[in-house]
């Protein structure tokens, strides 16, 4: 009888719906069947460096003498070094500070801080050992001294790390007038002509003597030495243009160099002799060419004047033109796979683009949207899709990561960020998806239990086009792996790593060891617990505990309809089919409600009890360990 | 027991009956949603017509008069879109279909990259030129641009109920601090045909609702259907620009809409923003007014901790403030320039710097409500409140103090130390450090908020009578004045409604002295050179819109404290800024057309910023700092300090 009673109940909620899930404010808690487990995640966090808070040892700077200043902030990539040599310590890290500002201690402009890190065992967390380097300096925090051997920097963002331990830092945002630079003071101090060799101790063969502007003396690559905390020379030969990382094959001869910029240039270095960057030849990409000797790179000559200018010489000389190209990284000295994270609005119709080529890598991602969009392949020859892309017809929203095969010298795209659109015949987008890359910055790999995967992460442009789910107002970017042994990979490959993630963005993921990650904060938001700020190195260790194959969601073989599998490493609820959802918490209140989902993320969740219902009414325990 | 269950069989049968008869009704969000792409289409074709007209022009009257008849189609079909595209969408909008006709620098971008504006404000400005003749290219060009951005966009494909009651919501605020200020319509100035298109959409799809609200509370039901009616039979009734009365619209239509509707939301049980996993928005759904002290969540625009900003935290930022030991000669502190007494700037027309020989470089804001921006400083250069102090310290003609000798300092106080480890019991690595410090004084000046005005409690309802010079200043601030189309309400500051997301800075040619003959541009660059990221030509000489709330105590005003009285402000502005004045400014964005306001209206505007003044429990001193231990010429130290 009673269960006829509660049919009829169960009927008039239904109808009280119509159609969309209404979910009761509230719930009766003790009301339920099955418990659904979320363990601890084998991953734990914890804080290295905070910029504008921990101290750095500087040298004497602009006639201050040798001490000590607050760090600079806003922390993007990070180099590290192993040391071999020393045992338990694990290595030399330099992060990059973005934030461009005039400091009479540190040094005008942006920076970068070196610390070193060993592992203690008992405790099983991290250190930073106290240095003591030649010059003098001695203490946990180094900043790197710019100001008094190469002159300043602008706007550290990305960078190089070698094999062997040699480091270069990038900064993308070009400058162009001393004016801009000087901003009244607060940005560099000292505009006055910079005279390579004779301005700093730190000159360069071929260049010494020669005069630049004060911002001309910005943009360079500027090779550092990290165990010193000194920077050891700008990279002249190698060209000023808006780079942003780069590469150094194992023959410590190759260097490739990545752009971030709308046309973006793909760089080439190869020195004369292994070791020696300071003489060999520059090249640019150019994938249509064929030369006999040069095969698809343009020489560029060895000359200052050329090498101040060298992305508007280079598209001039007819270079492959790229999107915005970001971080990349070597796999097995065959393949550079590198992030071009699109821009929304751009064409290479006016002015020098016209003499530049369109990259193949955009050609793909415009392809690829055609046959989304269309429903059909672009029926067109590859040369009308370049056209196409020329002319402002692909709105770039989402990126891709794209691959330059070292034996043949090819690009292509390698995954295209999604989510697309689906066919024209509806203006409607397809619903905001489980996996939506966007935008690819940061790029790395790494390796657990024996496989290779590389590690993106997002920087997004925009929250347009599903990039965002419709009426959020703010971005929020994500952590992904991708398994490298999949053959063609789409963005329904990704694994997101949420946990990679408190509540802020992050960049600058490194692999320190099998088991450690690097990483910086970005953007917080106000409910983070502190120290989660802007300017944060933190590491994730545990990753040795971490089976890969429990990163995917585990598959679905009960034959229930609906059932919720737990995901501790990537803190996410996989359900066996799209859903709406309810989360309720131990006393029975609506906590959040998520449309349509089949993965939600619950890094935000505390310990303790929730219950979590379907649209169905059928209610779930679920424990938070 | 048979009675029993044939009773039950009957209910059971009449519910399957009443399903199905439900059922076969599609429920409210899916008829909402064909809506909404109906409406797209409709603005699609109507753009496109606007287009075939555009083709017409051929300098004669009916051409042009056909024109404007269909871009008035346009505006339409547009506003019957825009409350729930906008919601769904609203960088969309924004950037390529009725953002704000000025150039802007592209976002996340890798070097200095402008965006030029387009869309319909652009297109807007276009049509009502001096002549259309002459501009008839670029026009042609600007409708092109839009319709070809029409073709690309995708719509989001699902709409839930809880999108509908929260962009219904979103729009009062928007059809209330920009729409009927003239934001949107710069030179059509059809504010208020749009806003009739608005509230009959809106009225249209929250009706799918009405039985449902009903059913749980009947007058609710009741109330929005006949606030909605009224609304717009009143706007039908007052299409003069110049002559609505906004307050009436804000008291009577407005505010109980706003209320009303989130009773609904509520009593539907349909999810709230706070339930969708979103990061925190300044926007507070649960407020019930739009002058309600609540409106905005303050928390959304800072950094700190939520569980720091309790009342410890705040009495030790307000310590610190006054504590004259933050800067290098022990004798200045923040209330050196923002005086409680004075409404927390010194109205001065620039501050004293360190060593009492110069001045700094411009007017010291108030700190009352400052908490409501995305960016901090009049050149906008600081991201937040907490990032904004280090400013003061590192700068010479400030602080001029070294950090870790200020560390130094505070920690050799050990009644500051424990105030530190009172006030952040969580942190267990060293308490008293750069970032506590931040986090203690942005505690304390977010704290500075004031909502009790003699005007916010009329708006309220919890005052009955107000002057009504102070009523019609508000109209004419909001309509004719045009001076709600920058200082938005409630703030009346520049951050942008509805989503009071970003910070606004606008070039007005600011005169260096006013009384100086020939007249000249006031020499500092602003927001130029604030930051190597915003080094445009177009934000050379813009400053921050800063909140005209508490004008009356923070005198003089302008960056450079040029103007001593609101008069001259008004002045100012009433001639069309520097442009107006004569002044070469070339990327001035206020409009340098004589507002033709007559001295009454002058003085009733000012009337109406007069009654935003609220410093009530605002301005008090700590009775005492923290003193050293044992003798120290440090104890002896200044509350306030000495400039």
């Amino acid at each position: 009888m009673k269960k006829i009673y509660s049919t009829i109940g169960l009927l008039g909620l239904a109808v009280a719906s119509q159609a969309q899930s209404a979910f009761p404010a509230k719930i009766d808690p003790t009301w339920d069947v099955k418990t659904v487990w979320m363990p601890k995640s084998p991953l734990t966090n914890q804080v290295i460096f905070v910029g504008g808070t921990d101290v750095v040892q500087t040298t004497a700077t602009y006639g201050n003498p040798a001490g000590q200043e607050v760090a600079k902030q806003w922390h993007d990539y990070i180099g590290f070094v192993p040391d071999k040599a020393e045992s338990g310590h694990i290595g030399w890290a330099v992060v990059n500070h973005e934030m461009t500002t005039a400091n009479p201690k540190i040094g005008d402009g942006g920076g970068m801080t070196m610390f070193k890190l060993k592992r203690n065992k008992e405790k099983d967390s991290l250190e930073v050992v106290t240095q003591k380097l030649t010059d003098g300096r001695e203490g946990k925090f180094f900043n790197v001294d710019f100001v008094n051997t190469v002159g300043e920097t602008g706007m550290n963002c990305g960078g190089i790390t070698t094999t062997d331990g040699r480091m270069w830092t990038a900064e993308e945002w070009m400058q162009s007038s001393n004016k801009g630079i000087f901003a009244e003071g607060k940005g560099f101090v000292d505009t006055t002509d910079f005279v390579i060799g004779t301005t700093k101790p730190a000159g360069f063969p071929a260049f010494n003597g020669k005069v630049l502007k004060r911002f001309e003396n910005l943009n360079w690559m500027v090779e550092v030495n990290p165990k010193e905390a000194k920077a050891v020379r700008k990279q002249y030969n190698w060209g000023r243009a808006g780079w942003e990382g780069g590469v150094v094959l194992a023959d410590n001869k190759t260097v490739f160099l990545f752009e971030d910029g709308s046309p973006g240039i793909l760089g080439k270095f190869v020195a004369t002799s292994a070791n020696d960057f300071t003489s060999g030849q520059m090249y640019v990409y150019k994938h249509d060419r064929n030369d006999a000797i040069d095969g698809n790179w343009i020489k560029i000559e060895n000359n200052l004047d050329t090498l101040k200018v060298l992305n508007s010489v280079a598209i001039k000389r007819g270079a492959t033109m790229f999107n915005r190209l970001e971080w990349g990284h070597k796999l097995n000295e065959t393949k550079i796979y590198i992030c071009e994270t699109g821009r929304d609005a751009f064409n290479y119709n006016s002015g020098n683009a016209l003499k530049g080529v369109v990259s193949p890598t955009l050609v793909d991602g415009y392809k690829t949207r055609y046959q989304i969009e269309k429903g059909m392949p672009f029926p067109g020859t590859d040369m009308a899709a370049a056209d196409s892309v020329r002319k402002g017809k692909f709105a770039d929203y989402y990126g891709r990561v794209i691959e330059l095969d070292l034996t043949t010298n090819k690009v292509r795209s390698y995954i295209e960020g999604g989510p697309l659109s689906t066919a024209s015949a509806s203006s409607s987008l397809v619903a905001y998806p489980t996996i939506h890359f966007s935008n690819p910055d940061g790029l790395d790999f790494m390796t657990l239990k024996g496989k290779r995967y590389m590690i993106i992460q997002e920087d997004l442009n925009g929250i347009t086009y599903n990039r965002m789910p419709a009426t959020y107002t703010k971005t929020n970017c994500e952590t992904y792996l991708l398994d490298m042994e999949i053959a063609k990979p789409t963005f329904n490959d990704l694994i997101r790593i949420s946990a990679c993630a408190p509540g802020a963005e992050v960049t600058g993921a490194v692999m320190i060891d099998d088991n450690t990650m690097l990483l910086n904060s970005q953007h917080p938001d106000g409910g983070n617990t502190p120290p989660y700020n802007n300017s944060l190195t933190y590491s994730i260790s545990g990753w040795s505990k971490v089976n890969p194959l429990g990163l995917f969601s585990p598959a679905n073989n009960s034959g229930e309809a609906f059932t919720i599998y737990p995901n501790p490493t990537t803190r996410e609820l996989h359900l066996t089919k799209a859903s709406d959802i309810a989360i309720y918490n131990a006393k029975g209140e609506r906590i959040r409600v998520e449309r349509d989902v089949k993965v939600i993320n619950v890094s935000d969740l505390t310990a303790g009890i929730y219950f979590i219902s379907n649209a169905e009414g059928k209610t779930t325990k679920f424990v938070v360990e | 027991m048979l009675k029993y269950l044939t009773s039950i069989i009957l209910i059971s049968v009449s519910f399957i009956f009443y399903y199905s008869f439900v059922a076969s009704t599609p429920a409210p969000h899916v008829t909402i949603a064909q809506r909404h792409e109906a409406r797209f289409g409709n603005f699609k074709k109507s753009v496109q017509k606007l287009e075939e007209k555009c083709h017409l022009l051929n300098g004669t009257a009916t051409t042009e008069i056909a024109l404007i008849n269909t871009y008035r189609e346009v505006r339409i079909a547009f506003k019957q879109w825009e409350y729930l595209a906008e919601h769904l969408d609203y960088i969309f909008i924004k950037d390529y279909v009725n953002g704000a006709p000025l150039p802007k620098l592209e976002r996340k971008s890798f070097g200095l990259n402008i965006q030029q504006p387009q869309g319909l404000q652009v297109i807007d400005e276009l049509i009502f030129a001096d002549s259309l003749q002459l501009v008839h290219k670029e026009l042609l060009g600007e409708i092109i641009k839009l319709q070809s951005q029409l073709e690309q966009y995708k719509t989001p494909q699902k709409i839930y109920d809880k999108h509908v009651f929260e962009a219904a919501r979103i729009a009062l605020i928007r059809l209330f601090t920009l729409g009927v200020t003239g934001f949107d319509t710069p030179g059509s100035v059809a504010a208020i045909e749009d806003a009739i298109a608005v509230l009959t959409i809106i009225q249209e799809d929250v009706k799918c609702y009405e039985t449902a609200i009903s059913k749980k509370d009947k007058n609710l039901a009741k109330a929005i259907g006949k606030d909605f009616s009224a609304a717009i039979a009143y706007l039908n009734g007052n299409k003069d620009f110049e002559k609505l009365d906004r307050m009436y619209l804000l008291k009577q239509f407005v505010n109980p809409l706003f209320k009303n509707l989130l009773l609904a939301h509520q009593a539907l049980q349909i999810e709230l923003p706070s339930e969708s996993g979103q990061k925190k928005a300044p926007f507070n759904y649960l407020a019930t007014n739009i002058f309600d002290k609540d409106f905005l969540d303050y928390t959304a625009y800072l950094t700190i901790p939520n569980q720091f900003l309790t009342h410890k935290t705040v009495s030790l930022g307000r310590m610190l403030f006054f504590d004259p030991l933050l800067s290098a000669d022990n004798e200045m502190s923040c209330a050196s320039c923002h005086l409680p007494e004075k409404g927390f700037t010194d109205q001065l027309a620039k501050s004293t710097a360190a060593g009492h020989k110069t001045t700094v470089d411009r007017n010291s804001p108030t700190l009352l409500n400052c908490v409501y921006s995305e960016r901090f400083f009049l050149d906008l250069r600081a991201n937040s409140l907490e990032e904004q102090t280090a400013h003061v310290f590192s700068s010479a003609n400030e602080f001029n103090m070294d950090l870790l000798k200020l560390l130094k300092k505070l920690e050799a106080n050990e009644e500051y130390v424990a105030l530190f480890k009172e006030a952040f019991p969580e942190i267990k690595q060293k308490v008293l450090n750069n970032q506590t410090i931040q986090f203690a004084l942005s505690a304390y000046v977010s704290s500075l908020r004031g909502h009790n005005s003699v005007f916010d409690k009329y708006v309220r309802g919890d005052t009955k009578t107000i002057d009504p010079d102070v009523v019609s200043g508000f109209n004419l601030f909001m309509g004719k004045a045009a001076c709600g189309t920058c200082h938005f309400a409630p703030t009346f500051n520049g951050t942008v409604p509805p989503l009071y997301l970003e910070s606004e800075s606008e070039v007005l040619g600011v005169p260096e002295n006013p009384k100086a003959k020939p007249l000249r541009l006031d020499a500092d660059k602003g927001r130029a050179i604030a930051t190597l990221r915003e080094n445009a030509p177009f934000y050379e000489h813009s400053f921050k819109t800063v909140s005209v709330r508490n004008v009356s105590v923070t005198k003089p005003y302008m960056h450079n404290g040029a103007y001593q009285t609101l008069e001259e402000v008004m002045d100012f502005y009433n001639q069309g800024g520097g442009k107006g004045l004569g002044l070469d400014v070339p990327y001035q964005t206020l409009a340098e057309d004589k507002l033709n306001l007559n001295k009454n209206e002058i003085s009733q505007i000012i009337s109406f910023m007069n009654a935003l003044t609220d410093t009530t429990g605002l301005t008090s001193k700590p009775s005492r700092l923290p003193q050293f231990t044992g003798k120290n010429v440090l104890n002896n130290r200044k509350i306030g300090g000495n400039y």
